[in-house]
Parts: structure tokens; C-alpha cells; sequence
């Protein structure tokens, strides 16, 4: 079971409605309770040692600018994905999640094909990642040699979550240079 | 079966419990292994297991705490097997269960030596061959759920390992732009030899695995595969956007 669905609206947190927030909430967040819960259900009726693989975001560890409600929608995947891998590990159900970074798809408004002319100053890697290599780690943590991994987040970012400070390290030796 | 076809791999540690099983699994997927340890008996023990894929391993007989040593091991395998695409830094000892108030200087010197000096060494010789061959490559350390979690029992060991993730997450960002991509195995308990020798120094005893297993929430300890299959990914081309972070593969234990 992937809980892949997910909904991305930009909206300045003091004009974000209620509307929107449980739009965001509801799909993300609400939808992947739902959805998991009835998977593992049946998981468990049918006595079959199951793989939920829900698809949260680096967003879930750092905030975006005008996206509260991803932000915590996400957020809220990751400790989701660790609560119910503890509750489930008695029915030999794993669950994980990946934490994918910029990836070249339409909901980051660009198209897959385009990954590798993109150049990228805050990302390590100097580009977006490609839907494949999402869909990489996801085959993965669903193979059925990883069934010790439970309660992960795998994060597919090529290096972004490693640069908070390196802006503000830029900016301090621009600084200092006569 | 062919997820490194073609690509030469260093395991170092590579005749220990976890360190075997990512041997056997590079092998079996298509890649040369270069084995780096101290111990010849294992090492024949192990060639001999693995017949059908001995032709593609060969083993070095190096103390990856000796500069020289690491520098002279890692031109051989160049020289034998070709450039190295991968590296695995997989060695490392528990070293004492001595708390920090009794433990030695020498104790914490050996620890840190075999986990966090031999791991600088490999990864500073094979780094230095990938750049100057202008070569991708794959570096996986194998640091340890110890490195994200505190508890009493090996104080020293869990330092060495948090030290290892960090030296995975600053070469992460260090060798990004060259394609060289650093990441971290956290393995749980393990049903390995490593496990029983902390187990036979821990004032724990017998009981020192039943009580750990207890805190797992799938409750048993991993098997050295699943270890290594995880090794396996990171190594992969399949990985090819997974830099400077970290697998926990330990049933749950720090989901908690």
C-alpha cells in the first residue's frame, strides 16, 4: 500500500483560510489515516504480512515559505508512519516512508524530462531528483528482503536537508572579503 | 540480479557477520568485492562458502587503522580490479562496555581508532582515487542505531558511530558536485558476532539480547541480509539521488 496522494497549495499562513487548511490537511494527512487504516485492516483479516510506504516530503523536517498546511501535513505523515509502524509490528506489518526533496513533476510545476539541465545552487546534487528514483526507493523498502526496516523515513533529497547553514556561511565570507 | 554489474566495491570488515552478507549479496548482484580485514583464517573460511563467486572476490589482508597500510591496500585493488565504484566502511569493534568514568584513554583511543580513524582512512584513499579518475562513486558507512540513540551499555561506541554520521552527512554535501554520494546504514541488533561480544562484556550477561530484542518492536534482531540489502540500495545506481542521510534498518527501535 502507497500512500502516494498528496496536495500542494501556496498560501501566506496569515492569509491562509480554514477552507484550505483542512483542504490540505484532509488530503494529505486525513487521506493517508484512512487509507492506511483500511489497508492494514485487510492486511490483518487476511493474516498477510503487509508494506505500507507512505510518500511524505523533506517538508516534513523543514518549513516552506506560504505552505503551513503541507508543512504540517507532512509532518504529521512522519509521525503517522512511526505510530502505526509500532502498533502493526505485531502483524509483521512494516511501515515507512520516503522524504523526497524537489522533484521534477507537475506538481512542482516541471516536467520529468528536464532534471538534468536544471541547475540547483542549494541542492548538493545541483538537481531536482527524478520521479524514477522515488519510485526506486519505494520498490525498496517494499522488496520483500526489508522487512526489518519499519518506522523510517527515508530521505531522497540529493543533499538538500544538509544546507541549512551554508546561505548564511555564504553571506559571512561575502562579508568579510574586502 | 544485476544491481552493481561491473562495479568494484571495498567491504572493509568484510568476514564479520554483517560485513559477509554484503559480500555474498555484491557479489551475487554482479560486482568485484575487495574484502579489507585482519582476520586470514575467516577470509579462506569465507572464500570457500562463496564458491561460485570467488572469481569475483578477493581478499586484503589490511589493518585499516595504519595510513600506509589503507593507502598501499586501496592502489592494489585498482591495480587487481579496476577503479573502485564503491565503498563500504563496515569495520568497526563495540570496544568497551566501561562507562565513561572508568573507561581508559587507551579504551577510547582503540574505539575510536578501528570505527571513526579507519572509516577517514578508506574513505580518504578511495575519495582521493574517484577525483582523480573523475569518477562517480558510492560510499556507504555503516554507523548504528547507537549513533542516534543514547543508552549505557558501550558508551564510547555510540560516539564513534554518531561521528560516523556526521562524517557522512559534511562529505555529502563535500562531494555532491563531483558525484560522490555519502550515505549511512543504521543497523538495530543484529544476529551477528559483533552482538555476542557485546553481549559477553555487558554486565547484562545472558540476558544482555533478550532484554534489547524486548525494545524492538518487531521482536527479534535483524538478520546480517536485511542489513545488507539495505547496503545494496544505497550502493546502487537505484540511489542515485540519496546523499548525507541515514537508513535506520533496526524493527522499529528508534521509531519509538
Amino acid at each position: 500500500m502507497v500512500n502516494n496522494a498528496g496536495s500542494l497549495d501556496f498560501q501566506s499562513f496569515l492569509e491562509l483560510e480554514l477552507r484550505q487548511w483542512r483542504h490540505t490537511i484532509d488530503c494529505n494527512l486525513t487521506g493517508t489515516f484512512l487509507a492506511a487504516q483500511a489497508a492494514a485492516r485487510r492486511m490483518i483479516a487476511d493474516s498477510i504480512a503487509g508494506r505500507i510506504v507512505n510518500v511524505s516530503s523533506v517538508h516534513e523536517m523543514v518549513p516552506l515559505m506560504d505552505a503551513a498546511a503541507y508543512c504540517c501535513s507532512k509532518a504529521g505523515i512522519g509521525m503517522l508512519t512511526k505510530c502505526m509502524a509500532l502498533e502493526l509490528a505485531p502483524y509483521g506489518i512494516t511501515v515507512t516512508a520516503i522524504a523526497p526533496g524537489e522533484t521534477a513533476t507537475a506538481m512542482s510545476g516541471s516536467p520529468d524530462e528536464s532534471v538534468t539541465g536544471k541547475e540547483r545552487q542549494w541542492i548538493p546534487v545541483g538537481r531536482p531528483g527524478k520521479s524514477r528514483e522515488m519510485a526506486l526507493t519505494v520498490a525498496h523498502l517494499v522488496d520483500p528482503e526489508t522487512a526489518y526496516t519499519t518506522g523510517t523515513t527515508i530521505v531522497v533529497d540529493g543533499g538538500l536537508l544538509l544546507m541549512a547553514a551554508i546561505p548564511n556561511q555564504k553571506v559571512r565570507i561575502a562579508a568579510s572579503q574586502p | 540480479m544485476n544491481r552493481l554489474d561491473g562495479k568494484v566495491a571495498i567491504v572493509t570488515g568484510g568476514t564479520g557477520g554483517i560485513g559477509q552478507a554484503i559480500t555474498e549479496l555484491f557479489a551475487q548482484e554482479g560486482a568485484k568485492v575487495a574484502i579489507f580485514d585482519i582476520t586470514k583464517k575467516e577470509a579462506a573460511q569465507l572464500l570457500d562458502r562463496l564458491g561460485a563467486a570467488k572469481g569475483k572476490l578477493k581478499f586484503y589482508e589490511v589493518d585499516i587503522t595504519s595510513s600506509s597500510a589503507v593507502e598501499c591496500a586501496v592502489r592494489e585493488v585498482s591495480d587487481d580490479l579496476g577503479p573502485v565504484d564503491i565503498l563500504v566502511n563496515n569495520a568497526a569493534i563495540p570496544g568497551t562496555s566501561r562507562l565513561t568514568h572508568e573507561a581508559s584513554a587507551d579504551d577510547f583511543d582503540r574505539v575510536f581508532a578501528v570505527n571513526v580513524k579507519g572509516t577517514f582512512l578508506c574513505t580518504k584513499y578511495v575519495v582521493a582515487g574517484m577525483l582523480a579518475e573523475r569518477r562517480k562513486g558510492s560510499i556507504v558507512n555503516i554507523s548504528s542505531t547507537y549513533g542516534m540513540v543514547g543508552n549505557s551499555d558501550l558508551p564510547l561506541y555510540h560516539a564513534t558511530k554518531a561521528a560516523v554520521i556526521m562524517m557522512t552527512k559534511s562529505d555529502g554535501v563535500t562531494y555532491a558536485e563531483q558525484g560522490i554520494r555519502f550515505n549511512a546504514v543504521l543497523p538495530g541488533s543484529t544476529r551477528a558476532p559483533m552482538a555476542l561480544a557485546a553481549a559477553s562484556i555487558s554486565a547484562e550477561g545472558a540476558d544482555y539480547i533478550k532484554n534489547l530484542v524486548a525494545r524492538h518492536p518487531i521482536q527479534r534482531q535483524a538478520e546480517p541480509m536485511e542489513i545488507a540489502y539495505g547496503v545494496l540500495f544505497l550502493a546502487s545506481d537505484e540511489a542515485s539521488y540519496i546523499t548525507g542521510t541515514q537508513l535506520a534498518i533496526d524493527g522499529g527501535y528508534t521509531a519509538q
